[in-house]
């Protein structure tokens, strides 16, 4: 049981929730995302992103085999342009079956600095023992995830057991994260969202080149990313930055010219899509002064 | 040019499955319903490799063109001769004794499609022209 001063927090994650069935279900989606997930193990959870001809993300995807079966989740808003991508694609050949999860499914994720504090909440055998590794325990899907600075633990349920499940979790005093918390949550550990996602940038300059594969094949927008690569023309990346007054999200100019788009933001705090360019600190418009570094 | 178009239309079913099974826990399967008649354009070189190809074996094989997902486009056209497969959900269009087949959940991706041959050393082959797509790849295989 938790003690009172705990500071485990959990918050119900606005995602899409899609579901792919059949034998070619791999290999289908294989051929609309930026990695490879032929080697997809049961219970694994792989990132991945589904990008536009020019290479751009239209979606960022957790991909998750479970039972045979596989577990999309991707940004809500873009839940309906993404499915209508994978139905429409489906070779006449292939079996593959999509449905819908949203609503029916739903993630929970519930964070803290110790991990400790969250298993004593869930259970001493609540979580696997690999990170990034599902486990199926009760009602529920675990999933355990180490970030820079905190431990988070996800947990997918049917929507319709969610309420028992909160009021079991509150009553140990974990408590409903404000979307204030949520957000410095994620901007301490570098957790990217559909802030970052919105503005249609290339996955190198959100940092995402590790979900990139370029020998797997030919994917939406992988002609571009080959070039970026072979030419090593990056120009802008996503750093976290400290500012010395609060900022709205928006697109700002530093001293030196360049153009720096803040994406996410919580007081002084947030992330800011910029030239490479730019030092350690820069300064914008209103002599505003930031402190740069990396996710 | 040849055009042909013929109608087959399939009703498409709504099932229920799902993932954490167990306890009648189901999702709605979601499937294609735009379902179009579709025409198609044959090149006289396109019509004449076909017939070729499939010399002798018109009352058993067909030509199969279909799309999937993927490609640097969005889309790759896919192929195929074989033996004619299962008539349900498929669309056949007759050009002068050769079949080609069309699947349903294409008919609007392929939907007003010319297929062509160009009988050259580079670059040869059967190529899709395709007035659906608002671009294609170098290599003529993935469209969008």
């Amino acid at each position: 049981m938790l003690s009172e001063e705990s500071s485990c927090s959990y918050y119900i994650q606005d995602c899409s929730v899609t579901v792919i069935e059949g034998k070619d279900s791999i290999i289908h989606l294989n051929r609309i995302i930026t990695s490879d997930i032929r080697e997809i193990n049961d219970l694994e959870r792989h990132k991945s992103l589904i990008c536009d001809a020019n290479g751009k993300i239209t979606d960022a995807l957790e991909i998750s085999s479970i039972s045979g079966q596989l577990l999309v989740q991707g940004i809500s808003e873009k839940s309906k342009i993404t499915r209508e991508l994978i139905v429409s694609g489906i070779h006449w050949n292939e079996e593959v079956q999509i449905m819908n999860g949203d609503g029916a499914l739903s993630i929970i994720s519930i964070f803290s600095r110790n991990l400790d504090e969250i298993i004593n909440v869930l259970g001493e055998k609540s979580v696997n023992e690999q990170y990034g590794v599902w486990n199926e325990y009760g009602d529920y899907y675990t999933l355990k995830i180490e970030l820079k600075k905190d431990m988070q633990v996800n947990i997918l349920i049917q929507t319709e057991k969610i309420q028992d499940f909160i009021d079991e979790i509150e009553k140990q005093g974990v408590t409903l994260s404000s979307m204030n918390s949520w957000n410095h949550h994620r901007i301490e550990n570098g957790i990217l969202s559909n802030e970052e996602y919105s503005h249609k940038f290339l996955p190198s300059e959100l940092g995402l080149d590790g979900i990139v594969n370029l020998k797997k094949g030919c994917y939406p927008g992988q002609e571009i990313h080959a070039r970026l690569e072979s030419r090593g023309k990056i120009t802008k990346k996503i750093m976290r930055y400290n500012a010395d007054a609060a900022l709205q999200p928006g697109v700002y100019k530093s001293n030196l010219g360049k153009k720096v788009i803040v994406t996410s933001t919580l007081k002084n705090k947030g992330f800011a899509v910029l030239s490479v360019k730019e030092g350690n600190e820069i300064t914008i418009e209103d002599n505003i002064s930031l402190m740069i570094e990396e996710l | 040019m040849h055009n042909y178009t013929i109608v087959h239309i399939a009703l498409l079913s709504q099932e229920f499955m799902g993932i954490l099974g167990g306890g009648g826990f189901s999702l709605p399967v979601i499937t294609q319903t735009e379902v179009i008649d579709v025409k198609i354009t044959v090149t006289d070189s396109a019509l004449k490799q076909m017939k070729s190809t499939i010399k002798g074996e018109e009352d058993t094989h067909c030509l199969v063109v279909s799309a999937q997902s993927g490609g640097c486009s969005g889309y790759l056209y896919d192929m195929k001769i074989m033996e004619k497969p299962d008539l349900e959900n498929f669309q056949i269009l007759d050009f002068e004794g050769v079949k080609v087949y069309i699947h349903n959940n294409d008919s609007s991706l392929l939907n007003g499609i010319e297929l062509d041959f160009k009988d050259t050393l580079m670059g040869g082959g059967f190529n899709i022209t395709n007035p659906n797509a608002s671009r294609s790849c170098g290599c003529g295989q993935s469209f969008g």
